[in-house]
């Protein structure tokens, strides 16, 4: 037997964490190259506008200034996305600036403060469009769309109609149905590192692009695609990233104008945006109208979920076509639904774009059904629990949209929260004003399918070690502070049984780095731990047959022994050091060696969007939350917030925890505070963290972060995501406390003290009105 | 983000303050021609308004004058508070607790902990007024064509404003300092002036003071010797439990009548961000004289509250909410004083 | 407009430095531009989340609205000071066993208010540390690691940064 440790569910500080502390750790606004310039945007003051003309005269003018780039040259013109199916941006209009705020131009000068004087004074020419602004009216024909690629002439960007099962059917003969109408604004990520990137034109006439990104793999073929060079001539390189939820995961049009500067002048140039810019550049929750119905038999088996998305994506398409198929596909899961319509809309508006964050396309959709289950529940005086608990997904299934179901630990999630939190003694039970609910939730660890259609696995890692004994490890897996340097650390020293401060991870650079498909959809943990194993594993088997001809034992019968050593299966005084066996694997051979890789398997069936929400493996979770509502003012404070989240097996219960604890504060902000406001012409009016409510720390309650591990038997280790999924279940559970504690039911999210005052203000007016009938 | 150019001047005294604010505001020509008052010049408290203004290229001006090194401002002489005190000393000063506890807890509600140890007395109380389509950067008002207040010449929020900007005064400590009866004293090249709280400011968003005079600022802030007899409270309405400026806020002062406590012999009530200065409201003054503070009277002076603020459409909370949570800020408020009200 | 600047002989860190400043300039233009020292962040420069936060005398200041130039003799520490050579300073090995970083942006900014707190009020509790705090914003951790990691450092826990 082996004596071998595992770190395995320890609590692992982050490998970077002394970095962060010290004030060392490099991110992008701290970088600076020799000869550099600073770039400023020029932004667009009209929503919806051809530019007919950029003057560069006056900017000129100002000391300093380099040069200016405008439409109309080399590579601004050329379209890139992250989608292949919706690559509708380019790095400069051409012709039309989409949205108030948007970048019409750009100028390079010698400092910071040159630029920005420059830019004040470049002088742009407009022919104005009118401007479309509320997502019904996107739906209408128009003589100018957005984009040539729309619908039938009017700026629908994507439909999503999917229909399983008998749906009218389960509505007519079900025995409860509840339904709504819910409107969500729109979220930005938030994330408190600015966005910025510097260029550098390499003597070598190669383009090197620091950039703060969570997708160094796209933004390297977007670049590839706008400068018009070979992929191998381009360079990107990830510093420490100061957070991204998904705001940092698509190329951006400041990243292709910062390159084109940079080829146009031969100098390094850096952009940093300042706060409102990030607001602007946004790519953030797509502000929603979702309608859904929900049919339930008598004893509370869900029947038939009926539902349908009007979405809206500003100016670009982004991942929008994901986001339309999420917000319906993802609602398959965790309960069993025998008939399923969804039908989703996806429209193009002159606002900042929307895309993809944290628990992307399913937070909003996820609220709508989370809010009926509780009423169908109320209405047949089920317990919340009960209701979810007998609908419960069983595991080693296959949904109607043929989601392959495997591990499942959501029972034991709803087991968890309940008893924490007190449930029995405090549902309907509470003093009117306080209230306790229910919110539950599911997500796909990973996305099975990759954006572009080819073989290449999904992620794959590089393992090295030569005479020091170190452990050097290359991926471009994006760590954002989610801790994916750590997660890669602990899979190969965990496969290779050494300690994981051996190990040094490079995941930084695209020159170095073998591909990674980047940071989204949840994905990291579950392809790029499983290719770490795999890569630690191979480099194990190296140094067993070192073992092998050091002892003359057979190489299969080592096995990860205590301190670093390899011990044989039968005999474990029979014990060979790392250190020794390295030196033997190295003697005449060199370095070693080996790579991971992992691609997900084959999923999903063969309709239309199939392939959409399919994933090898789902995460689940339940959550309760206890709110106090002051009637008088609508204001909802929230005491306290039990978490639990079935992330197969918790490599690092730190990293874990600090996840969930994190999606459940940002959750809550898109609860109470957070929504961004646009003026009737689409001008974003809350760019600002001052007028952006993000909760601050005596905004937030205790979070107790319960980690439910269901072992996952294709994860890393058992392990699949928790980044994600643990955002959408917590905004639910604070309507449905709500519920609990005054007898409102919230349809808007943010649930502001004005709207929770509003909802009162009605139910008291009906109240009256009953009461002045009978 | 990079504060535009300026000159700063750092006075040793108040004399060179006033000094210094004299020559900024001459015009360049050397004429003497009048000029506005704070033409060519701003003082500068904690900058912690100022300064975002300035960034966002918000009415900058070319001579800066902190006030940090003025002597005159930085230390209280008996019954008065001096100007560039900051809030966090205000909050945590065990003698302004005793004496004024309304005045230290409100500090406390202030923006954030952070902000507060720059933030001055003398900055709060002359924080500019707040405007969602002012408030903003410069690019973003450039596309917006639209303030009276800064480049343009028309409004949003207002469909026909004349020359009259909306723009909300969202200062937290100046309903409460005139709530306790406080008097600004001012200096300027004529000397010393003094002007209750309650009258000094007026007009709107723009001119904000009933009376501006050249190269005048504010040293303190003198507390009435009957401050101490006031029973006052403030509540303010935001969102977030810090960051955020008040989108309402009423404050109330009572006195009781001599061995009747709960029997309101005088009242003040001062309400903030509801109009481009802090409102004092005698109507609701006039309901409350006389009369014994109860639940039935809270509410009565609530709901004439809520009748007489009229909020515009230039912050984040709707008019009509805010308007709303007038009559239950101005209700709690009231019954913090009652005698039997821990606060 | 012609620009002014003057020299700045400002204490950081301990050392004295002298730098050419705009007027205008803010101590962390100086400090990150000027000074080469980065660690503190600019994550709003408008005094909206904190991760510009240093200490000036000892106590937490917003350097994105401090002058550089009203800063005068008064001494500035920064993150980079935390650290004693090889020594990290309890605060910060509480932090990072903690996983009170993810990101990691804003925690120049929360340890130099905390490690003034820790100072002040060694004995603080989690809902004085959330009022204490209110100026820090992170987007990250929930808060919920960032008031563990302040916990092990409270008297009853642990060492206090100020007897380092
Ligand atoms: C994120 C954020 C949130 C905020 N939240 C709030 C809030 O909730 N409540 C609130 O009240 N304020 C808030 N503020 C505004 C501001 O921080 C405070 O009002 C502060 O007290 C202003 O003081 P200061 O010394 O920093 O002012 P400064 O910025 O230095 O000055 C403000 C104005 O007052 C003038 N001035 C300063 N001193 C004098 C004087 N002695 N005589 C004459 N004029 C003078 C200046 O010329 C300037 O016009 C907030 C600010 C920020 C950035
Ligand atoms: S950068 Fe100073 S508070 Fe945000
Ligand atoms: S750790 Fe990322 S913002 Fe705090």
């Amino acid at each position: 037997m082996s004596d071998y440790r595992s770190t395995v569910g320890q609590r692992l500080p982050l490998i970077d964490s002394m970095e962060k502390v010290s004030g060392q750790g490099t991110y992008i606004e701290d970088m600076s190259f020799p000869d550099m310039l600073y770039a400023r945007m020029v932004r667009s003051s009209e929503s919806h506008a051809v530019v007919e003309q950029v003057d560069f005269a006056a900017a000129a003018e100002i000391e300093g200034y380099v040069a200016g780039l405008a439409p109309g040259e080399a590579g601004t013109g050329i379209h890139f996305g992250v989608l292949p199916i919706s690559e509708d941006e380019t790095p400069l209009p051409a012709p039309k600036a989409l949205h108030s705020g948007c970048i019409v131009a750009a100028v390079a000068a010698e400092s910071e403060r040159a630029a920005r004087e420059a830019a004040l004074r470049v002088e742009v020419r407009y022919s104005v469009l009118d401007p479309v602004v509320r997502p019904r009216d996107a739906l209408r024909e128009t003589d100018h769309p957005l984009h040539p690629t729309t619908v039938a002439g009017t700026n629908l960007h994507k439909a999503v109609d999917q229909e399983f099962g008998d749906v009218d059917g389960a509505f007519a003969e079900a025995a409860t149905v509840a339904s709504g109408e819910f409107r969500f604004d729109g979220i930005n990520h938030g994330f408190t590192e600015p966005i910025g990137c510097i260029a550098v034109p390499e003597a070598n006439g190669r383009m090197s692009l620091y950039s703060a990104t969570q997708v160094p793999h796209y933004l390297h073929r977007a670049l590839a695609k706008v400068l018009e060079m070979p992929m191998h001539r381009i360079r990107v390189f990830k510093p420490l990233v100061g957070g991204g939820f998904g705001g940092k995961s698509d190329p951006f049009p400041h990243e292709m104008v910062a390159a084109l500067l940079a080829r146009k002048t031969g100098r390094p140039v850096k952009i940093i945006f300042d706060r409102d810019e990030v607001f602007l550049n946004h790519h953030g929750r797509h502000p929603t109208e979702y309608r859904i119905r929900v049919a339930a038999d008598g004893d509370g088996r869900l029947l038939g979920l009926d539902s349908h998305s009007r979405i809206d994506g500003g100016a670009w398409g982004s991942f929008g076509v994901v986001t339309t198929y999420y917000n319906g596909v993802l609602s398959q899961g965790p309960y069993r639904i025998p008939a399923f319509r969804y039908s989703g809309r996806r429209v193009y508006t002159n606002k900042p774009a929307s895309g993809a964050m944290r628990g992307h396309g399913a937070v909003n959709a996820r609220f709508a059904l989370e809010t009926c289950l509780d009423e169908v529940a109320e209405q047949l005086r089920l317990d919340p629990f009960d209701l979810r608990a007998q609908n419960a997904l069983p595991p080693n299934t296959t949904t109607l949209n043929h989601l392959r179901i495997t591990s499942t630990g959501f029972l034991e999630c709803l087991q968890q929260v309940r008893e924490r939190s007190g449930w029995e003694r405090k549902f309907r039970q509470l003093p009117h004003g306080r209230g306790i609910g229910l919110g539950c939730g599911f997500y796909i660890s990973g996305s099975a399918l990759p954006i572009h259609r080819t073989r290449t696995p999904q992620s794959t890692v590089h393992v090295k070690i030569d005479v020091d004994g170190g452990v050097t490890i290359h991926s471009m897996a994006a760590d954002i502070g989610q801790g994916s340097d750590t997660m890669l650390a602990q899979c190969v020293a965990e496969a290779m049984g050494v300690s994981m401060d051996r190990c040094r991870v490079f995941a930084r650079d695209t020159d170095t780095a073998p591909l990674d498909l980047g940071s989204y959809s949840s994905r990291v943990t579950f392809m790029a731990g499983n290719a770490a194993l795999r890569a630690g594993e191979a480099i194990r088997r190296k140094l067993h047959k070192a073992c092998a001809r050091l002892t003359g034992l057979r190489a299969d019968d080592f096995l990860r022994g205590a301190n670093e050593t390899y011990v044989h299966r039968d005999d474990d005084s029979v014990r060979v050091p790392y250190a020794d066996a390295l030196r033997e694997a190295l003697a005449d051979n060199g370095a070693l060696i080996a790579k991971g890789i992992y691609r997900a398997p084959k999923l999903g069936g063969s309709f239309k969007g199939s392939g959409a929400g399919l994933s090898p493996s789902y995460s689940y979770q339940a959550f309760v939350a206890e709110v106090e509502v002051d009637e008088e003012t609508g204001q909802v404070r929230v005491d306290k917030v039990w978490a639990a989240h079935d992330c197969g097996k918790a490599l690092n219960r730190l990293a874990v925890e600090g996840q969930i604890e994190g999606s459940v504060h940002m959750g809550l902000g898109q609860a109470l505070s957070e929504q961004l406001v646009f003026l009737n012409n689409g001008q974003l009016q809350n760019g600002s963290l001052l007028d952006y409510k993000i909760p601050a720390p005596p905004d937030t309650p205790e979070i107790e972060a319960i980690v439910v591990e269901s072992n996952d038997p294709e994860g890393p280790l058992g392990a699949k995501e928790c980044g994600e999924g643990a955002l959408a279940p917590i905004i639910p559970a604070v309507a449905n406390a709500i519920h609990d504690a005054v007898g409102v039911r919230m349809h808007e999210v943010p649930m502001t003290p004005e709207r929770v005052f509003k909802a009162l203000e009605k139910k008291r007016r009906a109240e009256e009105k009953l009461r002045a009938g009978s | 983000m990079q504060v535009p150019d300026f000159i700063l001047r750092q006075p040793a005294t108040l004399q060179e303050a006033i000094t210094a604010a004299q020559e900024a505001s001459r015009p360049p020509d050397g004429s003497h021609a009048p000029s506005a008052p704070e033409q060519g010049y701003d003082w500068l408290g904690g900058g912690t308004d100022l300064l975002c203004n300035y960034k966002w290229r918000i009415n900058q001006r070319p001579v800066v004058i902190a006030l940090r090194g003025v002597a005159e401002l930085q230390s209280d002489v008996a019954g008065s508070l001096a100007a560039g005190r900051t809030l966090w000393q205000l909050e945590n000063d065990a003698e302004i607790q005793r004496r004024y506890p309304a005045l230290a807890s409100t500090a406390a509600l202030v923006a954030s902990p952070l902000i507060r140890r720059s933030a001055t007395l003398g900055g709060n109380l002359h924080l500019d007024t707040r405007c969602w389509h002012f408030n903003q950067t410069a690019e973003w008002r450039a596309a917006h064509r639209s303030c009276l207040k800064a480049e343009a010449d028309q409004c949003r929020v207002l469909p026909d404003p004349g020359d009259v900007c909306v723009a909300a005064y969202c200062g937290d400590l100046a309903p409460v300092l005139i709530a306790y009866g406080a008097v600004a004293r001012l200096h300027g090249p004529d000397g010393e002036r003094r002007v209750p709280l309650a009258e000094y400011f007026a007009g709107d968003g723009i001119r904000r003071f009933a009376e501006r005079r050249r190269a005048e600022l504010m040293v303190a802030v003198e507390m009435p010797a009957d401050a101490e007899d006031w029973r006052v409270n403030y509540r303010k309405l935001r969102l977030r439990q810090t960051f955020d400026f008040p989108e309402g806020g009423v404050a109330v002062g009572l006195q009781w009548e001599s061995g009747n406590p709960g029997v309101i012999a005088a009242a003040r009530i001062a309400t903030t961000a509801y109009a481009s200065v802090p409102l004092l409201h005698p109507e609701v003054v006039e309901l409350l004289q006389g009369q014994l503070l109860d639940q039935d009277l809270a509410d009565r002076a609530g709901a004439l509250l809520e009748s007489l603020v009229q909020p515009m459409k230039n912050t984040s909370m709707s008019p009509s909410y805010r308007r709303k949570m007038a009559r239950v800020l101005c209700r709690r408020a009231l019954l913090d004083c009652s005698p039997h009200s821990s606060s | 407009m012609s620009t002014s600047r003057r020299i700045l002989r400002l204490r950081v860190n301990g050392q004295p430095r002298e730098v050419l400043a705009r007027d205008a300039d803010t101590l962390l233009d100086v400090l990150r531009e000027q000074l080469g020292l980065t660690g503190s962040k600019r994550g709003c420069d408008l005094g909206t989340c904190g991760c510009c936060t240093v200490q000036i005398d000892g106590e937490p200041q917003l350097a994105c609205l401090t002058l550089a130039a009203e800063v005068g003799e008064r001494e500035v520490t920064t993150v980079e000071a935390l650290r004693d050579g090889e020594e990290f300073a309890p605060l910060q090995q509480a932090w990072a066993a903690a996983g009170a970083s993810q990101c990691g942006f804003c925690t120049p900014g929360f340890l130099m208010t905390t490690d003034w707190l820790l100072r002040e009020k060694p004995d603080c509790n989690r809902e004085q540390m959330r009022e204490a705090l209110a100026g820090n914003l992170c987007r990250c951790t929930g808060y919920v690691k960032i008031l563990d990691a302040v916990e092990r450092c409270t008297r009853s826990q642990g060492a206090c940064p100020s007897e380092k």
